[in-house]
């Protein structure tokens, strides 16, 4: 159940391609595979991305509030949520849920808004190495310096419980376009 | 600051009772300020993101799943700014023609925006109205007006688009009326209007109702195919896409022109390394009828450089460091401020061409 799906992906992908086949044995077949292939996305993953607001309300302070992004403008902020759902039968192990996401090209991260309820953050500053905010360091003029939130080039959450089916769970984080 | 054969040199200032004013005096050099507002992402940038998740289940790794992409457009921010390149007032006679101002347009959005330059001379802050005669929009590449060179500019004719950080020098060429007293001032006003927001709200005035406030976004009339946006240089409480020059009536005008005359490098050459002492050559000239009092030179040299002792030339005539009491006048070398000075007291307009000389070595 677990790593055959994608050979079956693959053999329904050559069985469409064989000539003679009958249609509807075909069809059944992918239908059966498909269901099976299914469990391999145990997990959904949804991205989404809303625009932070600043506005004076009626009583006069200074508010957020999170609004549509369809278009930003530089030094608007941006806030990005991922869903993490499990849609499969089994329960994900816990702490085995690990979450990756750039800061988008044109974009720093802001300080302090990655979150993730039960998640530990750690960052990058190449995309490949990820450590704790305070071990991260970069080169600056020949100095090592730890580093800070424009130097970041990716967040890693690591989720501790186990996911039953059904649970979900989200994380965010907030980044400014340059 | 380097001058033309690389030397490393710094402004000098001249100081006058009638005004205070201090100049860069390579005027080949006279560009934009530096761009201080740096500006964002280009319009039409389309900002994506991708979340990924690995997991296991009874302990076997999962082929990692992927999210869906976001996907958000960059819209054009309309943003200028407009500065006075002339550094304080500039000096006019009574009457005077052909009288120049000096400032530089930047768009400081992040996409290409045509701009609608407009000068006004009836501005009542100054004390008398100048005769605005014809804007110039630089264009030959040559700093300075040269008229038959760069263009002559209405608004609304040959408006000039500028990208993203890209600058257009603008000279005002007026005429002085007569009668006028010393110390009168007279303003020109100059304000830069994305032409988007004047086709939009039919105004280019940002003191008109229908001016548009920061944030106000004008659908599909952006750079790159999005929204424009009114950026922050708008807001009337804190403009900068409008500034004022101002010419103020002067009997006497100091100018004042600074080069570097020779170089001597520690092997006999003419390089620019540590240890090389460079000639530097001030000159001062009152023009007008009047006189220019308590004309004091000041020129403070950079950290890099070292003032050669005992240096000094005053129209070729020795002058020692020290100043009064212990010297023979207010010139000479403040080492603790690393400023030479050289006070000529009152000039009469017409007299000869102050000329100062000095050395310092290149640390």
């Amino acid at each position: 159940m677990t790593h055959f799906s994608k050979d079956s992906k693959l053999r329904c992908n050559a069985e469409e391609r064989k000539p003679g086949t009958h249609v509807l044995g075909l069809l059944l077949g992918c239908v059966f595979l498909i269901g099976a292939a299914h469990a391999e996305a145990q997990i959904r993953l949804e991205n989404s991305i809303k625009k932070v607001e600043t506005f004076v309300n009626a009583q006069g302070d200074v508010e957020r509030r999170l609004v549509d992004a369809d278009s930003v403008v530089p030094g608007d902020e941006i806030k990005y949520t991922v869903r993490f759902t499990n849609e499969g039968a089994d329960s994900v192990d816990a702490g085995t849920i690990v979450i990756t996401d750039a800061i988008p090209a044109h974009t720093s991260y802001v300080d302090g808004t990655a979150f993730g309820a039960g998640t530990s953050v750690q960052f990058s500053v190449d995309g490949n190495k990820f450590a704790d905010a305070s071990a991260l360091v970069v080169d600056k003029e020949g100095a090592e310096v730890t580093a800070s939130a424009e130097d970041y080039a990716a967040i890693r959450w690591t989720f501790a419980p186990e996911l039953e089916p059904g649970q979900m769970g989200y994380v965010s984080f907030n980044v400014r376009l340059k | 600051m380097r001058s033309r054969d690389g030397a490393a040199t710094s402004p000098a200032c001249v100081h006058s009772q009638m005004r205070l004013w201090c100049m860069v005096f390579f005027l080949l050099s006279l560009t934009p300020v530096s761009s201080v507002f740096a500006i964002g992402t280009d319009a039409g940038v389309n900002i994506e993101n991708t979340a990924t998740v690995n997991f296991e289940i009874a302990g076997s790794p999962q082929t990692p799943v992927v999210s869906n992409t976001t996907q958000t457009r960059v819209d054009e921010l309309i943003d200028a700014v407009v500065v006075n390149d002339n550094g304080g007032p500039v000096a006019t006679g009574t009457p005077d023609s052909g009288v120049l101002l000096q400032f530089t347009v930047t768009n400081n959005g992040n996409g290409t925006e045509t701009f609608r330059v407009v000068a006004e001379d009836d501005v009542a802050e100054g004390g008398f109205n100048p005769a605005l005669n014809q804007v110039y929009l630089e264009s030959n590449g040559v700093p300075g007006l040269q008229i038959g060179g760069d263009t002559a500019y209405l608004p609304g004719t040959g408006d000039p688009a500028l990208a993203a950080d890209e600058s257009v020098v603008v000279y005002i060429e007026s005429n002085i009326p007569g009668g006028l007293s010393q110390g009168d001032n007279g303003d020109i006003r100059l304000r830069a209007v994305a032409v988007t927001i004047y086709e939009e709200e039919s105004t280019d005035d940002p003191d008109s109702a229908g001016w548009p406030d920061p944030g106000v976004a004008y659908a599909g009339r952006g750079d790159g195919g999005g929204d424009a946006v009114v950026g922050s240089s708008h807001d009337t409480s804190n403009l900068l896409v409008r500034t004022t020059g101002r010419y103020q009536i002067s009997s006497a005008v100091v100018a004042i022109t600074k080069n570097a005359t020779g170089v001597i490098d520690p092997f006999g050459g003419s390089t620019v390394v540590p240890g090389s002492v460079i000639t530097y050559r001030l000159e001062i000239t009152v023009t007008g009828s009047g006189t220019a009092e308590n004309v004091v030179v000041s020129d403070v040299l950079p950290a890099e450089l070292d003032y050669e002792a005992n240096s000094l030339l005053i129209d070729g005539v020795s002058e020692d460091d020290d100043f009064a009491p212990s010297g023979t006048d207010n010139s000479g070398f403040n080492s603790g401020s690393s400023t030479l000075v050289v006070d000529r007291g009152s000039v009469t307009g017409g007299s000869p061409t102050i000329v100062i000389e000095f050395e310092a070595a290149v640390r």
